[in-house]
Parts: structure tokens; C-alpha cells; sequence
């Protein structure tokens, strides 16, 4: 074992600069009965021999099998696929009835063409581990059940097992249930009336907050832990779907499944020691966390996996989601948790039935969308007058086919960094991309506060920075969109796939603005500023009359080349004023009732024979804003920012022709 | 000099120090010294192993260390009915260097796991890329690694079956064989001291069932190397 360390002088040549380290690997090789060779040979090459070829690998080999052995070069015919699988009930829940003191169960049962029955199991102490280990409370094609054997004070496990019409059972559904101790009537006194009591959804007796949605959340940590437990991440855990590929977890804890389709989970058998006794998953639902659905992973037929298959989870969202594995002693021996990403749920339905009718009406119904759209579109050409509707009506159509395709109409390839109270765009501000906490990629905003990144697949940070502003907003906290801006970010994991950009939109809190204080001195703030640029417009026009005199004089009486152009200049001055003012108008918006300008208003630009957005701009603190647009009509609408921050839309203009495409009139309201 | 750095705190170490009487900081218009005066034990010194620049204006400008993980045993493997075996180590680098360093490893013998005349035969990848699974079949015998961390080269990186593609890099994946010559399993293009960056090595040995070996100790010397960028 040797630690060295050079160090050399990084002259005008670079000389190597390295370090070393020896590590001893032994592996013992016993061979207890004296079975072994008695010389050489060992385990590996001899050369006098070529090295035999290996024996084949029986196991199954095909990779969209539930039970696919990485390990097998030989298919033996044992693949099982996912749709073999006796899929669980969803949405197994469980409360308890005061009033008849007893525990209600219910379930929905899986669209499953060899669907038998349920088999309702209650544990002893914990949660059944399959269809006969426990007390049967239910065995029928319902889907729900009573449990009136309960004793108060005490928590009941249950486990509904699915039976196929082969006799075969699914990996089993979880639920557990508490039932409260029964507390003596309250004496006399009521409780305060302006006491609150705590939130109870369910209206079990139990506050919320007291509840344990996961069953396994609060499991006491088994003191010792198998290595192989140890090592075990979510790498090891593989999710499948009918006609989709493989997924695993992404960099470290997201996998993304398609909410319309079964969805098998499995693990390989040797991954676990073979003595632990549950796998078992628990999903969040993503609009409330309280709600939870729990299901065992169970040994697949040929003992090489640990398996189960749910039902379409439906709905889409960001599903965290816990797997714990627990010992003999029902103590936790690992918990990993994760997130289910799960997309395009709920368009096609759920189950197979559905899933058939989607595959045929997802063709009707583009195919009548873009009938109808190219029809709404083509109808807009009897209306054609310039080669700016036709601009227009084209990029309408390009909208309608993208409505139809399923994109969204307003992602653009870029994202925005921008100011969460004036909704200006900031530059330049800083933004990285991290991953597991280490810079991947930089950019610095441009002028319109816009960035991208084009990244390999997997899951990243985003973190945006600038001086004066905090990241992520507070004032937005929550929000998915505000009036101009919608796939906001603030922090957290986002996941990007092959070729796609991040564009999220990334709003920042001023910190060193503040925009009420803004609001309530306004008023004073324009007249004086008002009064300053009058004075200082009152002085430069006498300079300028002077100016103007002066050399009026001079070319009248002196009339040499140096006059000539001193006077040309100052003619030409008011001319090219006004030939820039004209090229770049700047306007304002102004309020008719104050006299005043609109700080920080909102300025859209419409066509008005589309009713289609085509630009928007952000007043600056005097109101004043610029825009350009392509020549043609359009009309304009001003949303004024109130005081605490929201925008009231305050104006809707006629169409306007602007044949250069700039506004030249302020707007007023 | 028996480590990298003579102190050090949660943010800072020093990477080297001076024992001496006398000196000090001096400056005209355009000259500025720090000279040092008394200064004792001066000079080059080196060994098979070390090498010291001892005295001042000997201080370097850029410095790269790497840990010295303890040996590894895989454990036993019972010859008569074969097994496999697994174990790790991890190296952690620390360089200032702003162009970051490379780590590589090998063997000091082929094939690497070796007992007197007996062998243990190095992994054999099924492809030019590692295998994303590791096989070996049942008459076979050997031993390979799987490389982990955040500084690994793209020849270990997955897309989830297949390895030398992708962006991941799932846990026990992408087997290879150690070799003689180095093979470079981690590299960085920035500095990253104070903390470093440890990568693992994953180790694996099996031996088929159908494989009689000899019994014994069989040994195997890793070497990694890290190296300025």
C-alpha cells in the first residue's frame, strides 16, 4: 500500500503531473471435499488448451419479457410477458365506520379478460403476503368489502388478490386501517368556539396530519442489513409496459410510463437475498399527497424475478413513489424513493377496451381536426388582401396542425428568464444547468431574456441568477403559468428526453424593487419626472434656436463652405429627429382619467380577423414601450397592473392598418 | 513528504510550507521578492516510490493526490460447486489542476488474478464495448470491473442495456477486463479541490460450476494512476 504524490513545476513545457496508488484484490478458491484439480489449471486459460466454448445460458432472452435474464444466451421458452400477469386492483382503500364499528373496504376492479374474483386477506399483525396467508374476509367478483371483527385501538392489514380464471393470483393490493380508540364523551364543556379543529378528509377521527398514508413510511429500521440490500438502488428495478420499451430509473430515481397501459414492475431475483419477505410499492397520488396505493412485488413463476402488474394508472402527473423492503421481523431493511413520471394518461382512457377504441379514434378524430382546421383555415382566403393575411393565415395553419399533432401552441424553442412583478425579460441573467448538484452547461440570456439547452436525456437542475433578483420566486410559487408566460419553472427535477430543449420559462423575484411602495408613490414619481423632462426639452429647444440663429446669420452674411454646413446641420437635425422617430417610434400608454402613464402595462398586438396573439410587449416604469410587428391590421389591447400585482385588461382598440408594421399613436385609455 | 498537503481545513489546504529563520517580502518599482533565509533540508531527494522538492521557491503550481484505499478481499469461493464473488474500491483524486486529471487502472500481471501457475482469466467482453450484463458461463472462469461515479468516461456510461452509449451509469454495469496497460475509467476537465471525486471500482470474480480449479489464494495487483489533464 503506497500513497505518493509528485509535484512538478508547470514550467514553460508541461511535465507529467501524476499520482499512483497499489491496491491487492485476493479471492480464496477452497475446495472443501478435495473435488478440485490436484495441479494446475486453475479456472481460467491454459494454454496448451483453447479455451472451451462457454456452455450456453438457458434463460429467457427476450427483452420485453417480464422475467428477461440478461445473464441468458439460450431462450428456453420460460418468457413471461407482461400481459401473462394477473394484474392488481386499483385503488384499494380502506376507512373505518364509527358508527357501525366496523372497517369498509373498497376497490376497482382490473379489466382483465380472465378476471375471476377477489380475494380480500386480512394479516396477522402485517400485511398478507399471498391469498391464504391470513384470514379471509372477502372471496367474490365485487369490489368492495366489510370487516366488523375489529377490536378499537388496534391497525388491520388487508391484501386483495385478484384471481384468474386459471387459478393464478396477482401480486396482491395493499390497505391498511386504524381504529381509534374509543375515547370516554366529552363532559360538559364544549370546546371553544373559535378553536379549530384539525383537517380530517376522511372524516375517520384521525386528523390528516396524524395519518400514515404509506404503510411502510414509519417501519422500524432493521439494526442489521444484508450488502446486497445495502447496494440495491432503483437501477435494479425495471418497468414495463405492452408495446413500449424497458425503463428503468434515470439518473437515480424517475422513470417515465405511459398512464394509459398496464404497467408491470419487476426486479431480478438475484438482485435480493432470498430470505426477505415483502417488496412492496407505494404510490402518491400527484394532487394529493394523502391519497396512496400500495402493492406487493411477488416471485414470478419461474423464480427468477419478483414481479407485479398494475392497472393504468390513468391519470397524469409526477407520482413519488416508495419502495420498501421489509424483513421476516417486519422491519425495514431498505426504502428507496423515486418519482413516476406518467404522460398521455386519460386521453385514451384506461384498460384495454379503451385502449382498442383509442387506437381507432385517435386517426377519426386527427383526421376531422385537420379537416376542420384546413377548413377554418382555406376559409380565411376569401378574406385575403395583402400578402400579410396570406403570411398570417399560413402560420394559422401551421397552429391548427399543431393543435391537432398534439403540440402545444404556445411552446416556444426557447425559455425565458423574466421579472415576476413588471413580466419583463432580464438580461443578462446567468443560468445553469446542473446535474446531481455539478454544472453541466451555462448560458447568459440575450436582450429578450431568452436561453436554451439542448442536452443528453436524463434529469436535470436549472438554477437562474442575477443580481438584485432571487431564484426561485416567491410571488409565483405554485403557479404553471401567469398572464404571459406559462411552463414556468422553480427548481426542482426536470426530466428531458432525446432531442428535446429546455425551455422552461424561469421567473425571478425582484429583491431590491419593490412594487408597492412603486404603486403608492407613482403619482408623485410621474409629475416630477414629467416636470424634469419638460425643463430639460424647454432648454435644449432655446439652445437649439440659438444655434439656429447664429448660423442663419453667419450664411446670410458670410456665406463660406463652414456656414454652409453649420447650417445644413442644423437643419438637417429636426429632420433626421423626426425620420427616427418615425423609423423607431416609441409610445406610451396613458390613462385619459390621470393624465398619467400606465407603469409596467401590457401591450398586445392582435389579428383581428384570427383573434390570434401575434406579439406582446411590457411598458417600462414611464409607460413607454416599443413594438413591431409585420405589416398589416391588427388590434391592440393594455391590461393595467394594479396595485397588487394582477393586470385588468383596460382597453381594446379598433383594427388599425399599420402598412409598416409600427404603432404610431400613443395609447390611451 | 508523506502526504499531499502539509494542513488543511474544511476549505483550504496547504499544499506546502517552508522551515526556516530569516527572509521576508521585498519590493522596488519593478521587482517584488519573497525570500526566505536559513532555510534547512534543501534540495531534490527521490526514491522508486517518492520524489520531494524540498525548500522554498520549490512550491508548485498545480497538485494532484490520490487516495490509498485498503486491500480488497472478494471473499471464498467453494471450487466444487463454482460461485461468484463481488467486492469494491474507491479512489479519490484531488487536483487543482483547471484542466482536471485522469484516473486509469491496470493490472500488473496478465491475465490479473493470478496463484504461482494457476490463473484466474481476465472478463471477456462479448463485444468492443463493456458488457452491460456481466456473463460468464459455467465452464468459464474470471474476473473483471464495473466503473461508478460521476467522473466516469463515456466507454462506462449505459443507455440502460447497452454500455459505451447512454448517460447513465446504473450500478453494477458495464463489466470489463483489467489489462496491462492502463485503461482509463474516469476523467474530468476541471480542478475539484478541496473535495475531490472518488470513483469505485466494482469488482467481480466467478468461477463455473463446471470449472475444476485449483485452490489458493488468487491475487491481484491494481495500480491506478491519476494524471493531470
Amino acid at each position: 500500500m503506497r500513497k505518493i504524490l509528485f509535484l512538478i513545476i508547470f514550467a514553460f513545457s508541461l511535465q507529467a503531473l501524476a499520482a499512483t496508488d497499489n491496491v491487492d484484490i485476493s479471492v480464496e478458491v477452497s475446495c472443501p471435499e478435495d473435488n478440485c484439480a490436484s495441479s494446475s489449471g486453475g479456472g481460467g486459460e491454459e494454454e496448451e488448451d483453447p479455451p472451451p466454448d462457454p456452455d450456453p445460458v438457458l434463460g429467457c432472452t427476450d427483452p420485453s419479457a417480464s422475467n428477461y435474464n440478461s445473464a441468458a444466451t439460450q431462450n428456453d421458452g420460460s418468457c413471461i410477458y407482461p400481459s401473462d400477469e394477473v394484474p392488481n386492483v386499483s385503488g384499494f382503500t380502506g376507512d373505518y365506520d364509527e358508527t357501525n364499528e366496523e372497517i369498509n373496504l373498497s376497490w376497482n376492479n382490473p379489466n382483465f379478460a380472465e378476471f375471476d374474483s377477489i380475494r380480500i386477506i386480512r394479516g396477522n399483525g402485517f400485511f398478507p403476503t399471498g391469498p391464504t396467508d391470513g384470514i379471509l374476509i372477502y372471496s367474490g367478483p365485487g369490489e368492495s368489502a366489510v370487516d366488523n371483527n375489529v377490536t378499537p385501538g388496534n391497525t388491520y392489514y388487508y391484501a386483495a388478490f385478484v384471481r384468474s380464471n386459471t387459478g393464478d393470483y396477482s401480486s396482491g393490493a395493499l390497505a391498511s386501517v386504524v381504529v381509534p380508540e374509543i375515547e370516554p364523551p366529552p363532559e360538559e364543556e364544549e370546546p371553544p368556539p373559535d378553536e379549530e379543529l384539525p383537517p380530517d378528509e376522511d372524516d375517520d377521527g384521525i386528523p390528516d396530519e396524524e395519518e400514515t398514508p404509506d404503510p411502510f413510511e414509519n417501519l422500524p429500521q432493521a439494526p442489521i442489513v444484508d450488502p446486497i440490500v445495502e447496494q440495491l438502488d432503483f437501477g435494479d428495478f425495471v418497468f414495463i409496459q405492452p408495446g413500449e420499451g424497458r425503463q428503468y430509473f434515470t439518473s437515480g430515481s424517475t422513470v417515465r410510463i405511459n398512464g394509459a397501459k398496464d404497467l408491470t414492475v419487476l426486479i431480478e431475483a438475484s438482485r435480493v437475498p432470498s430470505n426477505l419477505k415483502t417488496i412492496a410499492i407505494t404510490l402518491r397520488d400527484p394532487q394529493n399527497w394523502r391519497k396512496t396505493f400500495s402493492f406487493l412485488l411477488k416471485p414470478n413463476q419461474t423464480n427468477t424475478a419478483f414481479t407485479a402488474t398494475i392497472a393504468p394508472l390513468g391519470k397524469s402527473g409526477n407520482y413519488p413513489i416508495f419502495i420498501s423492503i421489509v424483513d421476516f421481523e417486519n422491519q425495514s431493511i431498505k426504502r428507496l424513493q423515486g418519482n413516476l413520471l406518467v404522460a398521455a394518461a386519460g386521453a385514451l382512457g384506461t384498460g384495454r377496451i379503451t385502449e382498442v377504441a383509442g387506437r381507432i379514434a385517435t386517426p377519426i378524430f386527427i383526421t376531422t381536426g385537420l379537416a376542420v382546421g384546413l377548413a377554418e383555415s382555406f376559409s380565411l382566403l376569401g378574406h385575403i388582401q395583402s400578402f400579410s393575411d396570406l403570411y398570417w393565415i399560413i402560420i394559422h395553419l401551421f397552429n391548427v396542425l399543431a393543435r391537432v399533432f398534439g403540440f402545444r401552441r404556445k411552446v416556444k424553442p426557447w425559455g425565458t428568464v423574466y421579472d415576476s412583478v413588471t413580466k419583463r425579460p432580464l438580461d443578462p441573467a446567468y443560468v445553469v444547468v446542473q446535474r446531481k448538484g455539478e454544472e453541466v452547461n451555462t448560458a447568459i440570456t440575450d436582450l429578450d431574456g431568452r436561453y436554451g439547452f439542448l442536452l443528453a436525456p436524463g434529469a436535470y437542475e436549472l438554477v437562474a441568477n442575477k443580481t438584485h433578483y432571487q431564484f426561485p420566486s416567491v410571488r409565483l410559487a405554485g403557479q404553471t403559468n401567469d398572464e404571459l408566460y406559462d411552463n414556468l419553472y422553480h427548481g426542482g427535477e426536470m426530466q428531458t428526453a432525446e432531442g428535446e430543449v429546455i425551455n422552461r420559462n424561469i421567473p425571478l423575484d425582484p429583491i431590491a424593487f419593490d412594487w408597492n411602495e412603486f404603486a403608492k408613490d407613482k403619482q408623485g414619481f410621474f409629475v416630477l419626472t414629467t416636470k424634469k423632462e419638460k425643463r430639460r426639452a424647454r432648454i435644449s429647444a432655446a439652445l437649439y434656436l440659438a444655434g439656429l440663429i447664429f448660423a442663419t446669420y453667419h450664411l446670410l452674411f458670410n456665406p463660406n463652405w463652414l456656414n454652409i454646413i453649420a447650417a445644413t446641420l442644423y437643419l438637417a437635425t429636426p429632420l433626421g429627429r423626426a425620420w427616427w422617430k418615425r423609423r423607431r417610434p416609441i409610445k406610451q400608454v396613458k390613462s385619459l382619467v390621470t393624465g398619467l402613464p400606465s407603469p409596467y402595462a401590457i401591450v398586445k398586438a392582435f389579428l383581428p380577423k384570427v383573434n390570434q396573439q401575434v406579439r406582446s410587449v411590457v411598458a417600462d416604469a414611464l409607460g413607454r414601450f416599443f413594438l413591431l410587428t409585420p405589416p398589416g391590421e391588427y388590434y391592440f389591447t393594455i391590461e393595467e397592473k394594479q396595485d397588487d400585482g394582477s393586470y385588468k385588461k383596460v382597453l381594446e382598440t379598433p383594427p388599425m392598418n399599420l402598412p409598416k408594421g409600427v404603432l404610431d399613436q400613443d395609447l390611451t385609455y | 513528504m508523506a502526504s499531499g498537503y502539509v494542513a488543511s481545513s474544511t476549505n483550504y489546504r496547504l499544499e506546502s510550507d517552508s522551515v526556516n529563520f530569516g527572509g521576508g517580502f521585498s519590493s522596488s518599482t519593478n521587482y517584488e521578492i519573497e525570500s526566505t533565509a536559513g532555510e534547512v533540508a534543501t534540495g531534490e531527494s527521490e526514491s522508486t516510490n517518492y520524489k520531494i522538492k524540498a525548500g522554498y521557491q520549490q512550491m508548485l503550481a498545480s497538485s494532484l493526490s490520490i487516495s490509498a484505499p485498503s486491500n480488497v478481499s472478494l471473499g471464498s469461493i467453494d471450487g466444487t460447486t463454482g460461485g461468484s464473488v463481488t467486492g469494491s474500491v474507491a479512489w479519490t483524486v484531488i487536483t487543482d489542476n483547471s484542466a482536471g486529471y485522469i484516473l486509469a487502472v491496470r493490472s500488473s500481471t496478465n491475465p490479473a488474478l493470478t496463484s504461482g501457475s494457476n490463473t484466474i482469466a481476465d472478463y471477456t467482453p462479448t463485444g468492443a464495448a463493456p458488457d452491460y450484463a456481466w456473463s460468464v458461463g459455467t465452464s468459464g472462469s474470471e474476473f473483471g470491473f464495473s466503473p461508478e461515479g460521476t467522473h466516469v468516461v463515456q466507454r462506462y456510461l449505459d443507455n440502460g442495456s447497452s454500455c459505451n452509449t447512454g448517460a447513465s451509469n446504473n450500478s453494477d454495469t458495464c463489466w470489463d477486463a483489467f489489462s496491462t496497460s492502463n485503461t482509463t475509467v474516469a476523467s474530468s476537465a476541471s480542478g475539484n479541490s478541496p473535495t475531490g471525486t472518488a470513483s469505485t471500482l466494482k469488482l467481480q470474480a466467478q468461477i463455473g460450476a463446471d470449472v475444476e480449479p485449483s485452490d489458493g489464494t488468487y491475487a491481484a495487483t491494481i495500480i491506478a494512476t491519476a494524471t493531470a489533464q
